[in-house]
């Protein structure tokens, strides 16, 4: 089934299930995100992407500058394996991973889950690519996406069993705006898909008419 | 009394644009006449309002007072003239400033039904895609696209337009035809003042995409990158308005139409701290007019 009719599914799944309370507070928190303007400002395509050195959840250190003198990179910002619409992402992304492969690209998920919750996340999804540790956020914020979540969904999430300061290992109580960086080894962006309502994501295949370029660029 | 009106509205100019020969020029008078009008107003005022040095002519600091207030007094004089002509005919003359497209397709087109009513009026057009400075070139009033650069002039909002991509339907059937953000990478965007950095960004269902497109054209003036379109050299970002013509003959096509490719204002642009011309006012309104209609 393609992401986007898997995600439909979650997301009416979710208006039937959920209390109309949680459902309207997560829908406030989406329009907050959207009157915010963070994702306008995040870094977008013809940009720079924020260099990183982390670890994934086995503590192995990846660093993007070594990755990317190989090819260009793919990165996936998530929020965690607690959300359902973050796991249908990944198996989609762990779908088209051959595929990103193939055309020369390494992919890395990145999360502020701690290091036990990202190796959760890879064996719960069987991914094939590391989930790196962004504890606090620190990359998301270097990219623009991690913002904070208000007090009424605080409360909500807590009453669910989703204590992220827990899940996080610290109590900023801060998310990350799902995303799809595509990185040139330059390092420049050439394409972003962020989202602000959490529950939509971009097919993985969107991603591949951009490395078939980048591919044919470095070709030449 | 006519010549003490001409030499206040020749110091006016003269002030703004630093020049008496251009100053002169605007009011039909040579070099010659314009400097000794002024030397005669210098002597009727009894004090110097320029510093005149070999490269240039600059206002003292009598001179810069008197400027803002006999500004004021000539548009208090232009509004009284056309208050008691009580008709609402416009006279005098109208400095308009806006960018190309503007004033070709959306300006000049409605003039004739404006020009109609008010025989008396002289209307001048700047058109430039670049910044225009208001107050030296002595524009009455300008139509700019896009987020104003300073807070240097007064604006009045008109109108929100959408943009939008667009591409001939030879350069699709050569290239293929984007069918989501990321198939920009292989296209070729024209570079314009519309849109002058190489990156989309566009927005659906709750995600913002952005793609960076590589361009083979730039071109300064957005009728150009228009003319690209239209000449199958590549994709170009512009306004709903500015290709409506080549869309409703098929010249140009809509790429991307599902994805929104966000919008701009249309400001009416006035000089900061000085009064609005009757004029500018009266073709504001019609613009206006027109293009909510």
């Amino acid at each position: 089934m393609p992401l986007k009719d898997q995600l439909d599914a979650l997301r009416t799944e979710d208006y039937a299930n959920a209390p109309p309370d949680v459902t309207l507070a997560r829908q406030r928190a989406v329009d907050d995100l959207i009157a915010s303007g963070l994702a306008e400002r995040a870094v977008h395509a013809g940009r720079l992407a924020p260099a990183f050195r982390l670890r994934d959840g086995n503590g192995v250190v990846m660093s993007s500058h070594e990755w990317l003198a190989a090819g260009p990179m793919v990165l996936v910002f998530y929020r965690g394996h607690w959300c359902p619409y973050c796991n249908a992402d990944l198996r989609a992304i762990e779908s088209a991973a051959d595929d990103i492969r193939s055309l020369g690209a390494s992919v890395f998920a990145v999360s502020q889950q701690t290091p036990c919750e990202s190796r959760e996340t890879v064996r719960l999804n069987g991914l094939t690519f590391p989930s790196l540790v962004d504890r606090g956020g620190k990359l998301a914020y270097a990219f623009g996406l991690r913002w904070k979540v208000s007090a009424e969904l605080r409360a909500l999430q807590e009453a669910c069993g989703t204590d992220l300061s827990i899940l996080n290992g610290e109590p900023s109580w801060t998310l990350t705006m799902p995303a799809r960086y595509v990185v040139a080894p330059d390092g420049m962006v050439e394409y972003t898909d962020i989202s602000i309502d959490y529950t939509r994501r971009c097919d993985p295949a969107d991603l591949l008419p951009v490395l078939r370029h980048l591919s044919a660029r470095s070709n030449h | 009394m006519n010549d003490r009106l001409t030499a206040l509205k020749l110091f006016v100019r003269a002030g703004r644009v630093g020049n008496f020969s251009i100053a002169g020029r605007e009011l039909g008078l040579s070099q010659p006449s314009a400097s000794r009008l002024i030397a005669a107003l210098e002597g009727d005022v009894g004090t110097a309002l320029f510093r005149r040095t070999t490269r240039a002519v600059t206002l003292t600091e009598a001179g810069a007072t008197y400027l803002m207030r006999i500004d004021a007094i000539l548009a208090a004089l232009d509004e009284a003239d056309h208050e008691a002509r009580g008709t609402g005919e416009l006279r005098g003359a109208l400095r308009i400033g806006t960018s190309s497209s503007f004033v070709l397709r959306e300006i000049i087109p409605r003039l004739p039904r404006f020009m109609i009513e008010h025989p008396a009026l002289r209307i001048e057009l700047l058109s430039n895609d670049r910044y225009q400075d208001l107050v030296t070139e002595g524009i009455d009033v300008a139509f700019r696209f896009g987020p104003l650069p300073d807070s240097s002039a007064t604006a009045r909002k008109l109108m929100d337009v959408q943009r939008v991509l667009t591409a001939a339907p030879s350069y699709l059937d050569a290239r293929g035809t984007p069918t989501m953000p990321s198939d920009l990478a292989h296209h070729s965007v024209i570079i314009g003042p519309a849109h002058l950095s190489p990156t989309f960004s566009f927005r659906k269902d709750g995600r913002i995409a952005s793609v960076r497109v590589d361009s083979h054209l730039t071109v300064t003036i957005t009728e150009g990158a228009i003319a690209g379109a239209v000449a199958g050299l590549g994709i170009a970002a512009s306004s709903l308005n500015s290709v409506r013509t080549e869309l409703e003959s098929g010249a140009l096509v809509r790429v991307l139409p599902d994805w929104d490719f966000g919008s701009m204002e249309i400001n009416a642009l006035f000089v900061n701290g000085k009064a609005i011309k009757p004029a500018a006012r009266a073709f504001t309104d019609f613009l206006l007019g027109e293009l909510r209609a």
